[in-house]
């Protein structure tokens, strides 16, 4: 079939269509979860939010208006879950790098993966809304206009909350010599 | 060569926030000349340098994502959406059949899928006016292929939609509305959208 415009299928899915909705979750899916499991570092935390970010939106979908893109509204309420979870006080996991970890390519040297593990266990470091805004742009490559959307707050300050992470992640994990 | 990273400047004077956002912005160096002779800065740059590559690996690495999410996602969805949707009663000698809207959208769907020139549609059902509980009124929202005339081509759907779903549903269908929301061109590869 042909690659039909998500709005299309929004409003398909509002008016109760199930087979839409269902195109708007394959499409999806995947991107929600790696951003949980960015975010929180557990693959079945991660698993959870991503259901109950498409169960919430499946509910939602009556109130959205097109204001952002869908895929924005979908990061909304995933990245929100992800904060609800670090309010409850959640431990934050380290990536089990053994079943979880980059899947990095086997010619690599010790020496890269050492550096990799090191990135990975930094990035679980940062607070939370740098983390969030270092995930949405270097790892899902969203724009700065539209990870603002998401984490609900201007421009500027999702440029310096990203600036701070780069520092701390090239600072923490440069190996001087 | 000693440096330390929790330093706010290199033993030359430059800061090490400029070199970072120099690597990750691409941005060119504040004083090229200074940069180019100095050790100190040739050794943070490729200290950081490594590192933001590293960052790239990591953050091009594909991320396994764990089985079936779609098909767990979707029954918990379908639950919710069964929960609140409307029936059709079909009333026989031997009892009751019930048919969800939610069934009786997903084979209008199937059947105006299957009309030459439409490329997707989605069906919406709501209870007739005048009938009894057999009765429905269907809205359909197509995409079609660009070239035939719409208006026979709508004709078409509802012509196949009439003949059909009483046949597969028991459906009594009282209006069909339909809206041709876009056109497009036929994906050759048969993708399905997702």
């Amino acid at each position: 079939m042909v690659e039909v415009d998500d709005r299309i299928l929004v409003g398909a899915a509002q008016s109760g269509d199930l087979d839409a909705f269902e195109m708007l979750v394959r499409r999806y899916h995947a991107p929600v979860y790696r951003i949980a499991l960015r975010l929180l570092g557990s693959s079945a935390d991660a698993d959870d939010v991503t259901q109950d970010t498409f169960l919430r939106a499946w509910r939602s979908l009556a109130r959205f208006r097109g204001d952002s893109s869908f895929a924005t509204w979908l990061y909304r309420i995933a990245t929100r879950r992800c904060f609800d979870l670090f309010a409850a006080h959640r431990p934050t996991q380290t990536l089990d790098e053994e079943q979880h970890g980059p899947s990095v390519d086997p010619a690599s040297t010790i020496e890269q993966r050492e550096r990799l593990r090191a990135i990975t266990q930094q990035i679980q470091a940062l607070p939370p809304d740098q983390r969030a805004a270092l995930v949405l742009r270097e790892f899902e490559g969203l724009r700065y206009e539209d990870i603002a959307d998401v984490l609900e707050t201007t421009v500027p300050a999702i440029k310096g909350r990203i600036h701070r992470a780069r520092l701390a992640l090239l600072k923490e994990t440069t190996a001087w010599r | 060569m000693a440096l330390d990273p929790n330093q706010a400047t290199l033993p030359c004077g430059v800061e090490l926030d400029a070199l970072i956002e120099q690597i990750t912005e691409a941005t060119s160096p504040r004083d090229p000349d200074h940069q180019a002779h100095c050790p100190y800065c040739q050794t943070a740059l490729a200290g950081f340098r490594q590192g933001w590559s590293d960052v790239q690996t990591l953050a091009g690495a594909p991320v396994p994502i764990p089985p079936a999410l779609t098909t767990r996602i979707m029954t918990r969805v379908r639950v919710l959406a069964h929960r609140a949707a409307q029936n059709l009663i079909l009333a026989g000698a031997r009892g009751h059949t019930q048919i969800s809207h939610q069934v009786i959208a997903q084979i209008a769907r199937r059947i105006a899928l299957a009309t030459p020139g439409v490329l997707f549609a989605s069906a919406q059902p709501e209870p007739g006016e005048t009938a009894g509980p057999r009765s429905v009124t269907l809205t359909l929202r197509l995409i079609t292929t660009y070239g035939p005339a719409l208006r026979p081509l709508a004709a078409a759907v509802r012509a196949n939609l009439n003949r059909r779903l009483p046949n597969v549903t028991g459906a009594e269908i009282e209006h069909i509305n339909i809206a041709i929301t876009d056109i497009a061109e036929p994906d050759p590869h048969g993708s399905d959208g997702g």
